[in-house]
């Protein structure tokens, strides 16, 4: 499943990028996000806690910086987590991009490639879509917040 | 994987034992227990049976409104010359649901409480401005509009250890007319594309003095056009006023795209539903 998220953000490019290169502290702008921490070279740990309803899912695993480019405003990152409970996991390729807009405000395009493996995909792809809206929704609000 | 299981005998009971407990789960006809748990998408770690809470059942015409216990069946509501006396819109509504056997088994507490929005009993109950009535623990009570219950799929303002007793439809004023449509383009039994009730009362010149709108499938809860109604009230409904009602319809429903059809094309279907269901209650 291809995602592709645009929001915008009131707040210049360059401490937006600064931000969101700060992964352990960008990551708590995520609802459900607890914790990401370090765990070697540009690996982190962290727990994602997602709720539909009376479906709760808690996914554990690894976040990866495969690539950065700070001067054209471009990452990849690499997630994986599984839960142990329900029994299946999440795979995503991310690739966040920066863009100046007018008014010292930016863009940030988010692009997610999501692979859901085992029990999680009965939910469905419109509501986990849905879902992955909300997540962003409430981040770009927080990211703003923020920086203002 | 198991779970505890229990059959209380009292609401007070089930509510204790449910315990405030996200992990706890109330089961009343069990048709949406069943598929979440086989699919895997739930682990509860105790279910509270309901089925032998008398209070929870029965249908009764009251002096404040049609009274319809949390565990009445579909089957029962669809059946019942109660229900079809005082509203016969309900009852014609819930003999639409699923097919007989789904109907014969499934809840309408337990319907409300799954809030899954492309479902009928939300929508038929939102424009029959029913209430919810809901236990909690230590003996509290409290109400809620159904149009006020949902908040997400799947996810209403109940909270952990709430239990829904019954719902009170309000009657209906003299004069007032209401039904339900929903457009199946696939199978009959299917969940619809678009669904739609709508209760309006015309006044002695015919002009609208009341109206309420609720459409189901066409967003992550049941919705309610609250400026399609505004347009409405006061106005003559006639065929250039029902079209502009429609067009905005498009504007407040907010769709998925899935299997039984794109975002864009739920907006359109839901405007002309609405057009007709409107036609049907003020020709």
């Amino acid at each position: 499943m291809k995602l592709e998220h645009r929001i915008v953000v009131r707040a210049p490019r360059g401490p937006v990028w600064d931000s969101l290169m700060d992964l352990p502290e960008v990551a708590l702008c995520v609802p459900g996000v607890e914790a990401l921490t370090p765990h070697g070279d540009d690996r982190y740990e962290g727990h994602l806690r997602v709720g539909v309803g009376p479906i709760r899912l808690n996914l554990g695993g690894e976040l990866e910086l495969v690539s950065r480019d700070d001067e054209a405003g471009r990452a990849v990152l690499r997630g994986n987590g599984t839960d142990a409970r329900l029994g299946g996991g999440v795979r995503v390729l991310l690739t966040l991009s920066v863009a100046e807009l007018d008014g010292g405000r930016t863009q940030l395009t988010i692009e997610s490639d999501v692979q859901v493996l085992g029990r999680i995909g009965e939910l469905g792809q419109p509501i986990m879509k849905r879902k992955a809206d909300d997540l962003m929704r409430a981040f770009a609000d927080c990211l703003s917040q923020r920086l203002q | 994987m198991s779970f505890d299981y229990a059959e209380p005998t009292s609401v007070a009971e089930a509510i204790a034992l449910l315990d405030g407990d996200e992990d706890s789960v109330a089961l009343a006809g069990g048709t949406a227990f069943s598929l979440l748990y086989r699919q895997g998408l739930i682990r509860p770690r105790r279910v509270v049976g309901l089925r032998r809470l008398g209070d929870l059942q029965g249908i009764q015409a009251r002096d404040d409104g049609l009274w319809i216990g949390a565990l009445a069946t579909h089957r029962s509501i669809e059946r019942s010359a109660v229900v079809r006396a005082a509203h016969p819109s309900l009852a014609d509504a819930f003999a639409t649901i699923a097919t007989v056997r789904i109907r014969n088994q499934a809840t309408v507490g337990g319907n409300l409480a799954h809030a899954d929005p492309a479902q009928d009993p939300p929508v038929i109950l939102s424009a029959l401005a029913a209430v919810v009535h809901v236990a909690g623990p230590g003996g509290t009570r409290r109400t809620v509009p159904v149009d006020e219950l949902f908040v997400d799929y799947l996810a209403t303002v109940l909270e952990p250890g709430e239990l829904i007793v019954g719902i009170l439809v309000p009657p209906a004023e003299a004069g007032t007319r209401s039904g339900y449509h929903k457009y199946l383009p696939r199978s009959a039994d299917d969940y619809a594309t678009v669904s739609v009730a709508v209760s309006v009362r015309l006044d002695d010149v015919g002009l609208v003095a009341a109206a309420r709108i609720a459409l189901g499938g066409v967003g992550s809860t049941p919705i309610r056009p609250l400026a399609a109604e505004a347009a409405l009230i006061g106005a003559r409904p006639d065929q250039p006023r029902l079209g502009e009602v429609a067009a905005m319809v498009r504007d407040a429903v907010d769709p998925l795209d899935d299997s039984r059809g794109s975002a864009a094309y739920k907006r359109e279907m839901a405007a002309v539903w609405v057009r007709r269901a409107l036609e049907g209650v003020v020709g």
